[in-house]
């Protein structure tokens, strides 16, 4: 939340006076004047990045029924394409 | 709790297929010895159930703290790559108490079962939810079979259809962990695996693009949300949906090379690694088995992104 402050200068108007020669006039406060404040509200964008919805991070999948996806011309290297899981504790 | 771990050795057979004739089977060892021996630390017991071949080749250089010999015909070589799945219900079948089943390829590095096993408020336990955008295992298999599966009582459509809003996908649940507090639930798992198996081998459902992933994995969610059991799920699926499911194990101290993951060079060596620096007791162990290994033909895999997950693991020692 934000505190907005705004100094009001206070309004005059004028008023009759005596002890004058002729009609004199003086300025006085306007203690029934309304202030009315109008705020506008302006947008600063900021880019924060493409929002997924309630998604699940891709597990990478069975590797299908022949359970592998490739293997090199000399037919002994194949690939896993299953995503292991918390493999970094094996450290 | 009971804590069990189950393995059958089928021929040479793996239950990733890596082609050709090879022994790829026995690196399986490296997993079961650090995945028996971080459960042994945390829980105390294990129980493994298993055939001879696979005692033989493997398992009798583990010290399992009870081993239960089982030979079984339910699976052979001929239906091993469809059905290897249905060894885990031969075992499910001869428990009469609560257990937790853990796969061979699970380290648990940190305690991640006292909620479950503390609390008792739970009819049974998961690793974790999964889907398989990739390939749509579970995808393809629901949306070809969805009247069926409605008119063989399977599903409960709307719940289905809610999960479906909910994850953008549909799910199954990864059983690397699997137990059961409520005995009902376990028979009422058994005798559906056992008849989805079979309208699958029957031509009844279509699209299976993985058997044993369909009976196991994905029946489990079904029936677990058609009648409302309480599931706990080791890795939180908020941590699933922020971070990953590799940085979820990390954080939670779980690890689960599924799959083609264990016949990996760089994971088996540091499986290796692991055991000889944080549990040198267990060395003796590697000496005895690896005594045995002459004139063996492995056939090591690769990961696709090996390169970019050594890279992390490097720089984080």
């Amino acid at each position: 939340m934000e505190i907005i402050k705004k100094q009001v200068l206070q309004a005059l108007t004028t008023g009759t006076t005596t002890g004058c020669t002729g009609s004199c006039r003086i300025i006085i406060p306007d203690l029934t004047a309304n202030y009315f404040f109008k705020i506008c509200l302006s947008q600063e964008t900021q880019d924060i990045g493409f929002f997924d919805t309630y998604t699940i991070n891709d597990y990478g999948g069975y590797d299908g029924y022949d359970g592998y996806d490739g293997k090199n011309i000399n037919n002994t290297i194949l690939l896993v394409n299953i995503e292991p899981i918390g493999i970094d504790n094996l450290l | 709790m009971k804590i069990i771990q189950s393995f059958y050795q089928i021929d040479n057979k793996t239950c990733y297929n890596i082609g050709g004739n090879n022994d790829n089977y026995l690196l399986n060892y490296y997993s079961m010895l650090l995945s028996y021996i971080t459960i042994k630390e945390k829980y105390g017991e294990v129980a493994m159930y298993c055939n001879k071949l696979a005692y033989d080749k493997m398992l009798k250089y583990i010290p399992y703290d009870k081993i239960v010999l089982d030979e079984t015909s339910i699976v052979d070589a001929s239906n091993y790559r469809q059905e290897w799945g249905m060894l885990k219900f031969n075992v499910f079948s001869q428990q009469n108490e609560p257990f937790i089943h853990i796969d061979t390829d699970v380290f648990l590095f940190n305690d991640v079962l006292s909620g479950y096993i503390n609390k008792g408020k739970y009819d049974g336990i998961v690793q974790s939810i999964e889907h398989d955008k990739r390939y749509g295992v579970y995808d393809s298999f629901y949306h070809a079979n969805q009247e069926n599966l409605i008119k063989y009582d399977f599903i409960n459509d709307n719940l289905m259809k809610r999960s479906i809003d909910k994850y953008l996908t549909v799910i199954g649940y990864n059983n690397g962990v699997v137990g059961f507090n409520n005995l009902k639930f376990l028979e009422e798992y058994i005798e559906s695996a056992k008849k989805l198996n079979d309208l699958i081998k029957a031509g009844v459902f279509v699209n299976v693009k993985n058997q044993t992933i369909i009976f196991e994995q994905f029946l489990l969610y079904i029936l677990s949300q058609k009648n409302g059991y309480k599931i706990f799920e080791v890795l939180p699926e908020d941590d699933i949906i922020n971070i990953g499911f590799n940085e979820t194990g990390n954080k939670h101290g779980y690890t689960h090379l599924l799959s083609g993951n264990k016949y990996v060079k760089n994971f088996i060596l540091l499986i290796r690694n692991k055991i000889i620096q944080n549990y040198p007791n267990y060395i003796k162990h590697i000496d005895e088995f690896e005594k045995t290994i002459n004139n063996v033909n492995f056939t090591f895999l690769s990961h696709k992104d090996e390169n970019h997950l050594m890279k992390n693991i490097v720089q984080k020692w």
